[in-house]
């Protein structure tokens, strides 16, 4: 590996590339490589809709993927030990979805992941939505099929929607006011 | 703040807590959804940047060292300070419910005798409040105190065994009492004491080890500066079964829970790795507090919800307090109760407590 990962280097056609360009020089040199094949659940996240999809599974009433297995915990940062335990308000309400730590819920929650740290103002809806840790809808707005990054903040009364098809995202520490149309009458 | 070493002090008893506190003692008993009681207290301490903690555990230690373990989750894993374990003398008969023993203190001498710190900072258990002591010890010093207490104003009527303070124009407490009529002004079991003078203390009371030292202190206003300093944040106390569950549900309040989970100086506990909570399609909830790993497929209101509860469908919780592990099965109702941890319920059971005073499910118990 050390051999091939040299040679490579001094290569000027290659993408330095473990899949495109190590493995198939290990492959030609004639080297034992195996195959091992794995039966768990996996699925790749590197699309919008895959990331988003892979959340969504785990709202299923058994979820293919497990997160509640306590054999084969899932571990995370150290955070949790500070996070005070998430508030659902009077008015506030929740249906099948996952909520973390921290989080306060005024509005209305449903088909969603609520990650820390989220806020959830006063009649606010979200909707078949991923919110990330510290993202904040406001109070009255509305978020449908959409992704809200870290601390971003979706402001009062707008509305914030994707379709189902189409994945409306707003990425780290952004701030979405609304104009026009997003504006709720 | 490496000049004062903290002492915590868990060995007694509170009976009117009943079978809460049997097993576990009082530092260790849950409260708001994921924490236990010496979280606050420990958590202050090491918010205030003390380093150096000797933890006084009453004989039924074990879910509290467990609990505490090397104090990673409090910063006070470390090499210089951290956390020491320090054995209570198992309740002396005469005082079961002094919340500062002489003879805790005594028996655990080694370690007061080795404290080169300036200054002392002992606190019990039994109240919640995030209080910076850095404040305390400015006022000491200001004062130019012996021994500093902290205080409520205006709240006696909530604590009632508990001692409170008389002082004079320039907050040095002239009358220190437990059944005092003429002031108001609770002691939150918090004291600063100069370390010259607490080992004095210790000393001159030879002999008298049943004794606790909040009456040492009383006796002795006139000889030392005893001041006071005034907590203006908000504490939850609660001294029986009732008031526990009242308390638990304050944090409903949203200037409550800002309060005692002061995001500046936060409330720290023992780190689970656990999912978070899983609402269904079935799931009400309203004005309730919910730690994670729980499941929620039943109706939920005005209650406190622990870590990896499952409440089936069907299901109704209400004005209660339901602890770690614990199932509510399909179709049985919960109201006007507090439910220890490992509990369940049956399917189709109801068990409806009176508003006034609440139904408590022991630990370990299956309706």
């Amino acid at each position: 590996m050390e051999d091939a990962l040299i040679k490579n280097q001094t290569r000027r056609d290659s993408n330095y590339d473990f899949g495109k360009d190590i493995i198939p020089s290990l492959l030609e040199e004639k080297k034992k490589l195996f195959a091992y094949e794995f039966n768990g659940y996996w699925k790749d996240c590197g699309t919008i809709d895959s990331y988003y999809d892979a959340q969504m599974a785990l709202l299923e009433e058994v979820p293919e993927f497990d997160i509640f297995n306590k054999k084969n915990k899932i571990h995370s940062n150290t955070s949790s030990s500070v996070t005070k335990p998430h508030h659902v308000d009077v008015n506030g309400s929740v249906k099948q979805s996952l909520v973390a730590n921290i989080s306060y819920i005024g509005g209305h929650v449903t088909h969603s992941i609520i990650s820390n740290d989220a806020y959830i103002g006063k009649n606010a809806v979200v909707e078949d939505s991923i919110l990330l840790p510290g993202a904040k809808v406001l109070n009255n707005a509305v978020v449908k099929y959409s992704i809200i990054g870290e601390n971003s903040i979706i402001h009062e009364n707008s509305y914030f929607i994707g379709t189902k098809d189409h994945i409306k995202i707003i990425g780290d520490l952004q701030s979405f006011k609304p104009k026009g149309k997003e504006l709720i009458s | 703040m490496k000049n004062i070493t903290g002492i915590i002090s868990a060995d007694y008893l509170v009976s009117s807590l009943k079978t809460l506190t049997k097993d576990r003692g009082i530092a260790a008993l849950p409260f708001g959804s994921k924490y236990r009681m010496i979280d606050f207290p420990l958590s202050n301490m090491a918010n205030s940047g003390i380093v150096l903690v000797g933890l006084i555990v009453p004989s039924n230690f074990g879910l509290l060292v467990e609990h505490v373990g090397i104090g990673k989750e409090w910063n006070l894993d470390k090499k210089t300070g951290g956390i020491f374990i320090l054995p209570g003398s198992s309740i002396d008969y005469r005082n079961p419910e002094g919340k500062f023993l002489l003879n805790d203190l005594k028996q655990n001498q080694n370690f007061t005798d080795s404290i080169t710190d300036k200054y002392i900072l002992i606190s019990a258990t039994s109240k919640v409040f995030n209080i910076n002591y850095r404040d305390v010890l400015k006022s000491h010093i200001d004062n130019n105190s012996e021994i500093t207490l902290v205080y409520k104003e205006s709240f006696s009527e909530f604590c009632k065994s508990d001692y409170s303070a008389e002082m004079d124009s320039s907050g040095r407490i002239i009358h220190l009492d437990t059944s005092s009529d003429n002031s108001n002004n609770c002691i939150l079991d918090t004291i600063l004491i100069n370390t010259d003078i607490f080992q004095k203390l210790v000393q001159n009371y030879d002999g008298y080890e049943y004794l606790d030292l909040m009456k040492i202190i009383a006796d002795n206003t006139l000889k030392y500066k005893v001041y006071g300093y005034e907590f203006k944040g908000y504490v939850a106390v609660f001294n029986n079964i009732e008031s526990y569950l009242t308390a638990n549900q304050g944090l409903l309040n949203d200037e409550v829970r800002n309060g005692i989970f002061n995001l500046t100086r936060p409330i720290s506990t023992k780190m689970y790795d656990i999912p978070p909570t899983k609402y269904t399609k079935s799931a009400e909830i309203s004005n309730s507090l919910v730690a994670t790993g729980s499941t929620i497929k039943g109706s939920i209101k005005n209650s406190i919800i622990f870590r990896n509860v499952l409440i089936e469908e069907g299901s109704k919780v209400e004005n209660a307090l339901i602890m770690q592990n614990c199932t509510i099965n399909k179709n049985s109702k919960l109201k006007n109760a507090i439910m220890d941890e490992h509990s369940s319920l049956s399917e189709n059971t109801e068990v409806i407590g009176d508003e006034a005073s609440p139904m408590l499910i022991d630990k370990n118990k299956h309706l």
